[in-house]
């Protein structure tokens, strides 16, 4: 911890810092917390989250789990079935796969089947997105899977700001919560200490920048090209929105509709594959319940149909900031 | 596997002997039933009473069961009610039982998914201090899914308190055991995650209790997790929809029909006046148990 301390205190609070305090002080208000996952205890995690929490708290909650996705997510359940409070960590997203069975049959479903809400206090915490030339199966978005499934909350930070607050709502909650984190962002963007957001509602959307000309709708690894675009619009004399979708299941349908009336040209950007994705499913609701509003057709940036690509072909497969630029300025043009 | 009666009643065989035909007998009129159409689907647990009233018999209050989804004699001997047990086969209800209050978790439908459950249970007691045991039901069909292997994995690293309990009933649907696993025996998996493991006959329900005893000794001590293979046979089809006729021979199941737990049990016992009027007595009480039920189930579907 302490070299990550020092870090720091000299640059500022990183969204992994502001992830590892959420972490903290949940394992710290409540002692039915654990946290679980490979490598979390003495080396931090491949990502250095849980850096430093196993010697505060000990082996029996932050817990190195043996190499095995399927078993983690189903001792989890087991654990939160019986008063345990599990936070568990995926390395990557693409081992994410191995723990689908329990994920949508039992976190999902387990409330349900026994007609009795909140039975099920897991958090899912998986790294996820791309251009971090990782190698295959290292930089997914996985999140249409979960979104899919009914009774499964989605969330995604994308800023230190609010991840910290965004986190420990997900922990409190007595739902299931997959929560995705832009492993690209982590130690992207860094803020003062004292800027973080005390307490945020995990269902709602964020309006991360203002502007009246178009709504630029993003989440999670694409909010950060979101704000630059707006910003280099505003030279053109553009003003762009952006609204940070942070729950991709439920969304935000509201405050999604009354920014998207008020601006009337929308663009939505996503990094995981359009087909029956989080993007396509809001153009479909713009289309649908507030077409009438629009003065444009709404334009969908996200990646094609097909694998992720070796990192050399990455930036070509992924939707651009220039795609971006170009896609604001047609809407409206 | 020998038909020959080798079982050697406990002081309390009515006990266990109740639990197993009240499984029996539901299982007969659940059969009925859904051959007048009054429920939709039915997974009979016939032939295997002995193993899950053996296993669950000398649980305390505070122990766990997790089931797969073939466990009539033990969901109703952990105190689920019959017409509760209906209602999941008839589509009212995914679990209409007080899964807490019976120490009986939800039905888990893929198969061996339900043991990591198990496993994060027991492990959950032992991180509280508490001394609960957890047992968790599953198949041989169930013993070749890589979850079984990653939770019982998981509970040696952890010694979690849980005893994973293997009806090897010799069929999956359709697949003999044979075909499932070139291991002579699924059970000796065990040393394979630093875990006990024993073999038990799983139609002898007093044998089923010693090794599962001494499996809860095991894990109350501290001493982690124990696989139990309980060798045992599906006498009816795999549910309802199944027609065993078309994978195995009449000759195998009439020979496993002689190995009839319940039979042996009562075979073991008969003789001494006292017993004899105890298998009567057992009999007609469990008879009125479960015509109430039905009936009660019965008129809750319209079908009174």
């Amino acid at each position: 911890m302490s070299a990550t301390t020092a870090a720091r205190t000299r640059t500022g609070l990183t969204m992994a810092d502001a992830i590892r305090g959420g972490l903290d002080q949940a394992l710290s208000e409540d002692p039915r917390t654990m946290i679980l996952g490979e490598d979390v205890g003495r080396l931090g995690g491949v990502f250095r989250i849980t850096d430093g929490l196993q010697s505060k708290y000990g082996q029996d909650r932050v817990v190195d789990s043996p190499l095995a996705e399927a078993g983690l997510a189903g001792t989890a359940v087991g654990l939160a079935l019986n008063g345990m409070r599990p936070i568990i960590e995926i390395q990557f997203d693409g081992f994410i796969y191995p723990a689908l069975n329990q994920l949508l049959c039992h976190v999902a479903k387990m409330a349900e089947r026994v007609r009795t809400p909140g039975l099920l206090p897991i958090v899912v915490r998986i790294p996820v997105g791309g251009r971090i030339r990782a190698s295959e199966l290292h930089s997914e978005s996985p999140e249409t899977y979960f979104a899919h499934t009914p009774d499964l909350r989605v969330v995604s930070p994308s800023t230190p700001l609010t991840a910290r607050a965004l986190l420990l709502a997900a922990v409190r909650s007595d739902e299931p919560y997959v929560f995705l984190e832009p492993k690209r962002l982590y130690r992207r963007e860094r803020i003062e200490d004292g800027d973080e957001v005390a307490e945020v509602d995990p269902g709602k959307a964020r309006l991360a920048a203002e502007g009246d000309d178009a709504l630029i709708v993003a989440y999670g690894p694409t909010v950060d090209l979101a704000l630059r675009a707006s910003h280099e619009l505003a030279n053109e004399g553009i003003t762009a929105a952006v609204l940070d979708l942070v729950s991709l299941a439920p969304i935000d349908r509201e405050t999604l509709f009354e920014q998207a009336g008020r601006c009337g040209r929308v663009v939505v950007i996503s990094e995981a594959i359009e087909r029956c994705s989080i993007a396509s499913y809001v153009v479909a609701l713009l289309a649908t319940e507030l077409f009438d509003q629009l003065d444009t057709a709404p334009r969908l940036l996200a990646s094609p149909n097909r694998p992720y690509p070796p990192a050399d072909e990455e930036e070509e497969y992924l939707p651009s900031y220039e795609d971006l630029l170009a896609a604001v300025r047609k809407v409206v043009r | 596997m020998s038909s020959v009666v080798k079982v050697r009643a406990a002081q309390d065989w009515e006990r266990v002997y109740r639990a197993m035909l009240r499984g029996r007998r539901f299982d007969e009129i659940v059969l009925a039933l859904q051959r007048q159409g009054v429920v939709d689907s039915f997974a009979e647990g016939k032939g295997q009473e002995a193993a899950q009233v053996g296993a669950i018999a000398d649980l305390v209050d505070g122990d766990m069961v997790f089931p797969s989804y073939r466990q009539p004699a033990a969901a109703l001997e952990r105190g689920v009610e019959p017409i509760d047990l209906m209602r999941l086969y008839a589509g009212a209800s995914f679990c209409a039982w007080d899964w807490r209050a019976t120490g009986f978790a939800p039905y888990a439908i893929p198969v061996g998914s339900q043991l990591a459950h198990a496993t994060g249970w027991a492990w959950a007691a032992r991180l509280r201090g508490e001394k609960s045991v957890t047992v968790v039901f599953f198949g041989d069909g169930s013993s070749s899914q890589g979850e079984v292997h990653e939770a019982m994995n998981y509970a040696g690293v952890f010694r979690a308190p849980v005893i994973f309990l293997l009806e090897n009933n010799g069929w999956a649907i359709s697949l003999p055991t044979a075909r499932q696993t070139r291991a002579e025996s699924l059970y000796l998996r065990a040393p394979g995650y630093g875990i006990a493991g024993e073999a038990v006959d799983g139609n002898d329900v007093e044998a089923v209790r010693h090794v599962v005893r001494a499996a809860i000794e095991r894990a109350r001590n501290g001493d982690g997790p124990t696989l139990i293979e309980a060798k045992t046979y599906r006498l009816g089809g795999h549910t309802t929809s199944d027609d065993h006729r078309r994978y195995r021979s009449e000759d195998e199941v009439a020979t496993w029909a002689e190995a009839d737990p319940i039979a042996r049990l009562r075979q073991a016992v008969a003789g001494a006046p006292e017993a004899d009027d105890a298998l009567g007595r057992i009999a007609e009480e469990i008879d009125v148990e479960m015509n109430r039920a039905t009936d009660a189930f019965l008129e809750e579907r319209g079908r009174g």
